[in-house]
């Protein structure tokens, strides 16, 4: 009987707390999806290759997308898709600035350029891109080698090239997890509930300016 | 809907801009100051709607809600939009804000045909043809934004019949889902606060 009433005396009060509940339902409902939206992309070069890797804001991966490279005036220099694991790599052609782009389709997409400066060092070959799997690093099979050859006369330049070679290796971890963290802008609680405050907030504008007026409540 | 920076081109996107200022000066307009919490109880409902996720293909859809949101608001809807998408677009990145135009419309725009649409038609007695074209109003209300993403596409130069083809079927689960949630929204209004939905005091006699 007294939610009865409620109901007549304030059905203000209950149309808002129904939508309320509705909100809150929206929000509980979807936990286990993924809070994807933007695509982000980023690409470090390698030893000779770029990789590329992509995902969405959440953090969850963009598979089977395409990636195009251009060259500084517009030129596409190669195309290709992302894994299963939203990477891509591909052997540079030209040492010029490269614009990758990437597009999953109904207006999802992201640009990333690698400078030409990041490309020095990388030795022009003319392989097809691929997404079958990371080249193994040349490094594994000669390393010992080099190591052992070191002790008796070892040029500047073999080991600076073997230095690149093992930090390369050791910070790949690290790599992925920037590359990894910067596109994690995704969404927090924090901020769908300051969205919510703000369209309240205007309301009480309007509500404010209204009273102002002398309207009547 | 929402269509990023630097995806579409300059007519499409001042279009946009254009029809959204109009339908925003009209919405505002006719927007009787009583409903303004309503008005902003059904932006925010949107706000948070568009973050229920299913992940399709490479791409992923979310809930639009703009069937329900149309029915409720009618020309109200186009600022309770654009308030919405302005912040999902500043807090969360989703679309750009110079897209803002092109997405309102396209959320906003098939919310306010369905207004005219079924208005009548929910507020009748008969269950079933309350119901049904509360159902058809959350279900015709996606495909008709689905649609006009995929023009707002087109007309920047993307391959016509792919492009159509992979928003509008992708949408597809989010109409069923919207057909149904409309469906309970319109049954539960019904019984709590005909009002809301423009019924005066009893709902209309069916003939």
């Amino acid at each position: 009987m007294h939610r009865l009433n409620l109901c007549k005396e304030y059905p203000r009060l209950i149309k808002i707390v129904a939508f309320f509940l509705f909100i809150l339902l929206c929000i509980a409902m979807p936990a286990s999806y993924a809070l994807a939206h933007k695509v982000i992309l980023s690409a470090y070069v390698e030893g000779d290759s770029v990789f590329v890797e992509s995902g969405f804001s959440d953090g969850s991966l963009c598979k089977r997308a395409v990636i195009e490279v251009f060259d500084p005036s517009g030129k596409k220099l190669l195309e290709g898709k992302t894994n299963e694991q939203g990477e891509f790599f591909f052997r540079p052609p030209q040492k010029t600035d490269l614009k990758l782009v990437l597009d999953a389709g109904m207006g999802h997409r992201d640009e990333y350029t690698v400078l030409a400066d990041e490309l020095q060092d990388v030795v022009i070959g003319n392989q097809a891109p691929g997404t079958e799997a990371m080249p193994a690093p040349p490094a594994e099979t000669r390393k010992p080698q080099g190591v052992l050859k070191a002790i008796d006369g070892i040029n500047a330049k073999e080991l600076e090239s073997i230095l690149d070679r093992v930090i390369q290796k050791r910070l790949r971890p690290l790599t992925r997890l920037v590359a990894k963290s910067q596109r994690k802008t995704g969404v927090s609680a924090t901020e769908i509930f300051s969205g919510i405050r703000y369209i309240l907030g205007l309301m009480g504008i309007v509500m404010y300016f209204r009273y102002r007026k002398g309207g009547k409540p | 809907m929402h269509i990023l920076e630097g995806v579409l081109s300059a007519p499409v996107l001042l279009t946009g801009a254009a029809i959204t200022m109009a339908g925003c000066a009209v919405g505002l307009k006719k927007m009787d100051y009583d409903r303004v919490p309503q008005v902003a109880i059904l932006s925010s409902t949107f706000f948070v709607a568009s973050l229920v996720h299913v992940p399709i293909g490479p791409s992923s859809v979310h809930l639009i809600l703009n069937g329900i949101i149309g029915l409720l608001l009618g020309w109200a809807a186009f600022p309770a939009i654009l308030v919405a998408l302005t912040l999902q677009s500043i807090l969360f990145q989703f679309g750009g804000i110079t897209a803002l135009g092109v997405n309102t419309v396209n959320v906003a725009g098939p919310a306010l045909v369905c207004y005219y649409m079924f208005s009548y038609a929910v507020r009748r007695e008969n269950t079933f043809i309350s119901l049904g074209s509360a159902f058809a109003c959350g279900f015709l209300a996606v495909l008709l934004t689905s649609i006009m993403t995929a023009f707002a596409l087109i007309f920047t130069g993307e391959a016509f019949m792919e492009v159509s083809k992979l928003v509008v079927i992708a949408h597809f689960p989010v109409m069923i889902i919207e057909g149904i949630m409309s469906a309970f929204c319109v049954a539960f209004l019904k019984k709590v606060k005909p009002e809301i939905l423009g019924v005066a005091h009893a709902p209309i006699k069916s003939m």
